[in-house]
Order: C-alpha cells, then sequence, then structure tokens
C-alpha cells in the first residue's frame, strides 16, 4: 500500500523533515542527514562576510545531500521581516518553500499568531509555499488554512527544549478537526517515543533538529528517530485499539482450569 | 564619500555603486549571496543595475545551517 507524505503536491517517502543546525561538524550533519532517511532539510540565511566564504561550504555540503531545501525565517520578529527573509530565501535557495517562523516572545519562541498569518497571506499571494511554525490553538491554525497555508506545523513544545507533546488534547483536537490537510509537529520533541506518540495521534511528519544534532552520538539518534516516526505510522494506519476503563482478559475464559474448584 | 549601513555596520563608499560593485569589492560570489537593501529584495538579476546610495541599510545574507 502507498503511503507517500503528500506536501504542496509532491510526494516523498520519508514523514521526518530534519533541520541542519547545532551539529558538532558538516561531516556529522551530513552523516545524521543521511541516517535520518530524511528528504527534506531545514536551512536558513545570516550576515555572512567574505572571510567565512559567504556561507559556500555549508552550501556545498547542503548540496551534496541531493534534498529538498526548506529555508527558515527564524529570527524574524514581525510580519516585514519575514517576507523579506522569504523573498530573499527564494532567491538564494530558488524554491518557493518557506517554513515560516514569526517569533512573538523571546523568552518561549511563541510564534506570534496575528503576525504569522498576516505573512502568510502575503506570501502566498506572492507563490510561496507556507510551511506556518504555529502554536497548536485551532483558530489560528483555521486562520492560516483560510489564507492558503496547504500545510500546518504546531509545535510539540518550545524550540529546543525536549518536552515532548505539551498538550497531546489540542494535538489530538487539531488532527480531527483538520483531518484532510497535511499536520507536521514541529519543534519540542526530544525523543524517539515523542515523535511516535505524534505519529500515533495522526500526525503526517515530524520536523526536529536539537534532538538529533545534541544527542552524543547524532547519525545513530537519527536513524532511531527515523524508525521511530515509522513505527508510528505504521501503527496510525494500522488503527490502535480504544483505551478501556475496565481490565479484559485476552486469554479465552471458556475452559479455565480449576474454574469455582475452591 | 556617502555613508551606508552594510550587515548592521556604519561604512563609508567614494561614491555610489551597484550591488554587483558591491559585492565584487567586499569578496563575495555574487551566486551565493542574497542582498537586501532597505529591507527590499534586490533580485540577483538586478544585482548590476541596482545603485548603492547614501543612507542605504544593505544586508547580504548567505545560507548557513538552520532548524
Amino acid at each position: 500500500m502507498s503511503d507517500k507524505l503528500s506536501l504542496y503536491g509532491e510526494l516523498f517517502d520519508s514523514r521526518f523533515l530534519i533541520g541542519s543546525s547545532l551539529y558538532p561538524s558538516p561531516q556529522v550533519m551530513q552523516d545524521s542527514i543521511t541516517a535520518s532517511g530524511s528528504e527534506i532539510v531545514t536551512v536558513s540565511l545570516r550576515r555572512q562576510s567574505p572571510e567565512k566564504e559567504g556561507g559556500k561550504s555549508f552550501w556545498d555540503y547542503i548540496q551534496q545531500l541531493g534534498v529538498q531545501l526548506l529555508p527558515n525565517t527564524a529570527g524574524c520578529h514581525n510580519t516585514k521581516e519575514a517576507v523579506t527573509l522569504a523573498k530573499m530565501s527564494r532567491d538564494l535557495f530558488e524554491t518557493p518553500w518557506v517554513k515560516l517562523e514569526v517569533i512573538g516572545d523571546e523568552y518561549t519562541l511563541q510564534p506570534d499568531p496575528f503576525a504569522l498569518v498576516e505573512s502568510a497571506d502575503i506570501l502566498i499571494q506572492d507563490g510561496f509555499k507556507v510551511f506556518p511554525y504555529c502554536t497548536d490553538d485551532l483558530i489560528l491554525c483555521q486562520r492560516l488554512l483560510d489564507v492558503g497555508c496547504e500545510v500546518l506545523m504546531p509545535w510539540g513544545a518550545p524550540i529546543g527544549t525536549g518536552k515532548g507533546l505539551m498538550n497531546p488534547y489540542a494535538l489530538q483536537t487539531l488532527r480531527e478537526r483538520i483531518p484532510d490537510v497535511p499536520l507536521i509537529v514541529d519543534a519540542g520533541i526530544g525523543l524517539p517515543s515523542h515523535a511516535m506518540q505524534a505519529m500515533e495521534l495522526g500526525f503526517d511528519a515530524i520536523l526536529l533538529n536539537t534532538a538529533v544534532a545534541e544527542a552524543q552520538q547524532p547519525a545513530l539518534m537519527a536513524e532511531a528517530f527515523g524508525q521511530a516516526i515509522a513505527a508510528g505510522r505504521m501503527a496510525y494506519n494500522a488503527g490502535p485499539v480504544p483505551q478501556r476503563q475496565t481490565a479484559k482478559p485476552s486469554t479465552p475464559t471458556l475452559g479455565v482450569p480449576f474454574w469455582h474448584q475452591n | 564619500m556617502i555613508t551606508i549601513s552594510f550587515n548592521g555596520e556604519k561604512e563609508q563608499l567614494d561614491s555610489p555603486c551597484t550591488v554587483l560593485a558591491l559585492l565584487k569589492a567586499k569578496g563575495f560570489d555574487s551566486a551565493k549571496v542574497a542582498v537586501a537593501m532597505n529591507l527590499e529584495l534586490v533580485p540577483r538579476g538586478c544585482f548590476a543595475e541596482s545603485v548603492i546610495d547614501s543612507d542605504c541599510d544593505i544586508d547580504v545574507l548567505a545560507a548557513v545551517q538552520g532548524g
């Protein structure tokens, strides 16, 4: 049975989107991305000096991987900054895909929902394929869909915390209320079990970075996440049993030995 | 002399110049960077004719790791 991930009309075998940041070396980054099986990798843009080769070496590393790039607008705090950075990303990376981040609070790195919707609206009208990094607020997600987003990326927990799914109820509600749009849990995942939990809830994919890049053995952790995400998806497709309040024996009760002998 | 802001730092140039000329003077590979002038994208096809004048804010960005 074909079970590909469809994002803006493009199909992918892997449901694991991975970040390219925080690795101890470019080689470890390459090895980890390869071990993850990811086909989509997030990248960014920053001011560079020519002495640092203007990002040339990173560019070369990432091009060797032959993956779909998903540039982000990390660090932007308002609509103007996010829209300009998205346009610069499209100009350099030659892709209309953008992971739209508009930060509203420096301490929690919580997205600014109002600027996020405004930015998404402007970018979609300009031809971008927007992947909005958002909270798990249902109405925010609906407004993002209203302006034309075809993918949503709610957080599991604040970026880099590794706390896993802070509000499974809200995420499950999102899945139930928005059944036909790809939902990707982005941020806050710390362990493969967190990723698997999200996949078991019916999320379509996982985007993470820190949990792999800062593991003691990043490539091994990338492989572990890849397997957990695939297993979670299989479990969701297999149809888990509903939870029940009371015990129910799994071994047949008919013919139980020693029944009522005492 | 004109004063511009280049990647957040004030700088003086002898005279107005094109984006392409500034990138070349600073040693950037123009194929590997994206440029904004006054918080607006300068499309790479326009580097040769976009003129940097006094008080312009120039940002030159390159690909980096991202999460």
